[in-house]
C-alpha cells in the first residue's frame, strides 16, 4: 500500500520535527515564524475536530494551510474486544481525507467493555493481552481501519499501570510487548509509532534498576524500517497510588532526550513529535524543546 | 467476567473487586480528571458560577453516577441539567440547571454543521409561490424556554468587563437580581432562540408574539405560512425579514421540495 506520495508507507522523509497542537497555543501556532524557526508538521487530536461545523473546522483549514498535519487517534480502542464503531471510524477517515494528513496513528490499546446493557467507555488508553487471540483482534481492527483511510497507520506503544493477569487471572501474555508489536505490524502492514517517554515510564513503574538500559534494550529489538514516528516527552515527579503518571506535563526529560540519541542512531531519519498535554508551558518553550529535537536528530548534539 | 470487562467495571467502581488496585486507581482518577475537565469546556458558566472546586466536585459525583457511553468526550453531559435538578445540595439553585441546559445547548450548536449563505437564492421569493417555498435557517438554529435569566448569567460568566468592579457591574447586577427574582415568579418560560451565523453561537430574548413566527421558521413551515402571521401587521413584515437575513438568523431561500 502506498501513500498518497506514491512512496512506501515505511519510507522515511528527511528527518521532520513537530509539536502537539493543543488548544492554548492555536494564535501563536498559526502567527509561527516558521522560517526563522522551523517547526515541520503539528499533531491533532482527532476527536477534537470531530465536530461537522464551527469554529475548530475553520481553524483546521488555517492550520492544513500552514502546516503539515499528524492525526493522532485516541479513541478508536482498537484492541477493545467489542466492534470497531462505525460512527467513530468514518469520522475519523474524513478527518485523514480532508486534511491530507502526513502522518496517522492511534494507540495499541482498548478503552470501552460491554457492561450489563451497556458499552462504557473509559475515555483512556487500556493495557491489552500480549496473547495470538488479541493479536488476531487487533491486526483485524487495524487493517478495518486502513480500508477506511486508504493508507497504512502508525500504532503507538502504551503506557500501562496494570497487567492484565492481576484483573482476570487467566490473562496471561504469551509474549513481549515489543515482539508482540512487531507480529502485529508485520500481519497488519502498518507500522509503529515509537513513544519513547512511555518506555521510560513504564521502566520506572516497573522499578527497573537502569531505566534507559531497560528501556534501550527494548528499542534495540525493533527492525528500523517498522519506526515511522517518534513522541518525545516528559512526565510529573508527582505520583499516583505510587506510580509515575504519563502526563506529558513537563519538558522532555533528559532520560527521554538520552534514549533519542539512541533512537536517531538506531533508527536514522523518522519524523519526531514534542508532546506536552497538560500544565502548558508558553508556545516558545514548546519551540525550543523542537529546536533541541531538530539538533540532536541532525546529529549536532 | 473476561479481563476487558472486568477492567471497565472496576475503573467505573460498577465492580467492586478489584479498583482498590493501585493501577486501577490510576485509571479511575484520569478517568475523573478528563471528565472533569472536558466536562468544564461543555459547560463554562456553569463551571463560572459555583467556582472551581464547586464544580470540580459536581463533576465529580456526575461523573461517578452518568456512565460514559460516547466515544468523545464532546458528546458527554447531555443530562447534567436534569442531574443538578435531582442534586439534593443544590436545588435550593434551581437556575444552575437551566444554566447547564444553556450551555450544552451553545455547545452543541457551535459544532454543528457548517452552511453556506445563500444571498441569490432570496430571488426565489420574487419568482416562486411562497407557498411552495421554505427559509434555510441558520446553523444550529434552536428555541429553548428558560424561567430564569439565563442570558445575563452567560453574560456575567463570559463578559470580561463585568468581573471588574465599577458602574457597569453594579448597573447589571441589580439587573440581574431582579431579573432573578422575577424569575420565580412567572408562570410560563421565557424563550430564546439560538443560532450561529458564523463560528459564534448567538442568542435572542423572545418576545411571546415573536415566539411564535419562530417556532414555524425552526419548523420548516412555507413561506406563505410565515408570512401570514403578519396578515394583521403587513408593515412589520419586511423590517423582520430584513432583520433576520442581518443577523444570519436565515440562510437563504429552499424550495420545499428541495428540503
Amino acid at each position: 500500500m502506498n501513500n498518497q506520495n506514491g512512496a512506501s508507507p515505511l519510507t522515511k522523509p528527511n528527518t521532520c520535527i513537530g509539536l502537539g497542537l493543543r488548544h492554548l497555543h492555536y494564535e501563536q501556532a498559526l502567527a509561527h515564524n516558521t522560517q526563522s524557526s522551523p517547526i515541520d508538521f503539528v499533531e491533532i487530536h482527532a476527536e477534537n475536530f470531530f465536530a461537522p461545523g464551527g469554529i475548530t473546522q475553520a481553524l483546521l483549514t488555517d492550520v492544513c494551510d500552514k502546516y503539515d498535519l499528524s492525526v493522532h487517534g485516541t479513541s478508536l480502542g482498537l484492541g477493545s474486544n467489542l466492534a470497531l464503531p462505525e460512527d467513530t471510524l468514518k469520522q475519523f477517515a474524513s478527518l485523514v481525507e480532508r486534511t491530507n494528513a502526513k502522518l496517522v496513528s492511534e494507540h495499541l490499546c482498548f478503552n470501552r467493555a460491554q457492561v450489563g446493557d451497556k458499552i462504557y467507555h473509559s475515555g483512556d488508553l487500556l493495557p491489552i493481552t500480549y496473547d495470538e487471540k488479541a493479536l488476531a483482534n487487533i491486526v483485524s481492527n487495524i487493517q478495518q481501519v486502513q480500508d477506511a483511510i486508504k493508507r497504512p497507520i502508525l500504532i503507538e506503544n502504551l503506557s500501562a499501570y496494570i497487567s492484565p493477569s492481576q484483573i482476570e487471572a487467566l490473562s496471561n501474555d504469551s509474549m513481549q510487548e515489543f515482539e508482540f508489536l512487531k507480529q502485529m505490524c508485520e500481519r497488519a502492514g502498518c507500522g509503529l509509532l515509537l513513544d519513547l517517554n512511555n518506555i521510560l515510564v513504564n521502566a520506572l513503574n516497573q522499578k527497573e534498576p537502569d531505566v534507559l538500559a531497560a528501556a534501550l534494550a527494548k528499542i534495540n529489538t525493533l527492525p528500523a524500517q517498522l519506526i515511522g514516528e517518534i513522541h518525545l516527552a516528559g512526565f510529573s515527579e508527582q505520583q499516583v497510588a505510587g506510580f509515575i503518571i504519563d502526563d506529558h506535563g513537563q519538558a522532555v526529560s533528559d532520560q527521554c532526550w538520552q534514549l533519542y540519541k539512541e533512537s536517531v542512531a538506531l533508527f536514522g531519519n523518522v519524523p519526531t513529535l514534542v508532546e506536552w498535554d497538560t500544565n502548558l508551558p508558553e508556545w516558545e518553550t514548546l519551540v525550543a524543546q523542537a529546536d533541541k529535537a531538530r539538533m540532536i536528530a541532525s546529529g549536532n548534539i | 467476567m473476561d479481563y476487558q470487562t472486568q477492567l471497565i467495571s472496576d475503573i467505573f467502581n460498577a465492580s467492586s473487586s478489584k479498583h482498590k488496585l493501585p493501577g486501577v486507581q490510576v485509571y479511575h482518577n484520569n478517568f475523573v480528571e478528563n471528565g472533569i475537565r472536558a466536562l468544564s469546556i461543555t459547560f463554562p458558566t456553569l463551571a463560572y458560577l459555583i467556582g472551581e472546586e464547586g464544580f470540580r466536585g459536581l463533576a465529580r459525583t456526575f461523573l461517578l453516577e452518568e456512565v460514559k457511553t460516547q466515544f468523545d468526550w464532546a458528546d458527554y453531559g447531555a443530562n447534567l441539567a436534569s442531574f443538578l435538578l435531582q442534586n439534593a445540595h443544590l436545588t435550593e439553585l434551581p437556575y444552575l440547571s437551566e444554566v447547564a441546559e444553556l450551555d450544552y445547548l451553545l455547545h452543541e450548536v457551535q459544532r454543528s454543521s457548517d452552511k453556506e449563505f445563500n444571498a441569490e437564492s432570496f430571488n426565489l421569493l420574487n419568482e416562486a409561490d411562497p407557498a411552495s417555498l421554505v427559509f434555510d435557517i441558520a446553523p444550529g438554529f434552536r428555541l429553548a424556554k428558560f424561567y430564569f435569566p439565563v442570558e445575563q448569567l452567560h453574560r456575567l460568566a463570559h463578559d470580561p468587563e463585568l468581573a471588574q468592579a465599577g458602574h457597569k457591574q453594579e448597573v447589571f447586577m441589580a439587573e440581574l437580581n431582579k431579573s432573578m427574582n422575577d424569575a420565580i415568579n412567572l408562570e410560563t418560560p421565557r424563550s430564546i432562540v439560538v443560532w450561529r451565523p458564523e463560528y459564534k453561537a448567538e442568542m435572542l430574548s423572545l418576545t411571546h408574539e415573536e415566539v411564535a413566527v419562530f417556532e414555524l421558521l425552526h419548523k420548516k413551515q412555507s413561506i406563505d405560512t410565515i408570512f401570514a402571521r403578519f396578515t394583521n401587521e403587513p408593515e412589520a413584515l419586511s423590517p423582520w425579514l430584513s432583520e433576520q437575513i442581518v443577523q444570519k438568523r436565515i440562510f437563504g431561500v429552499l424550495k420545499s421540495n428541495e428540503v
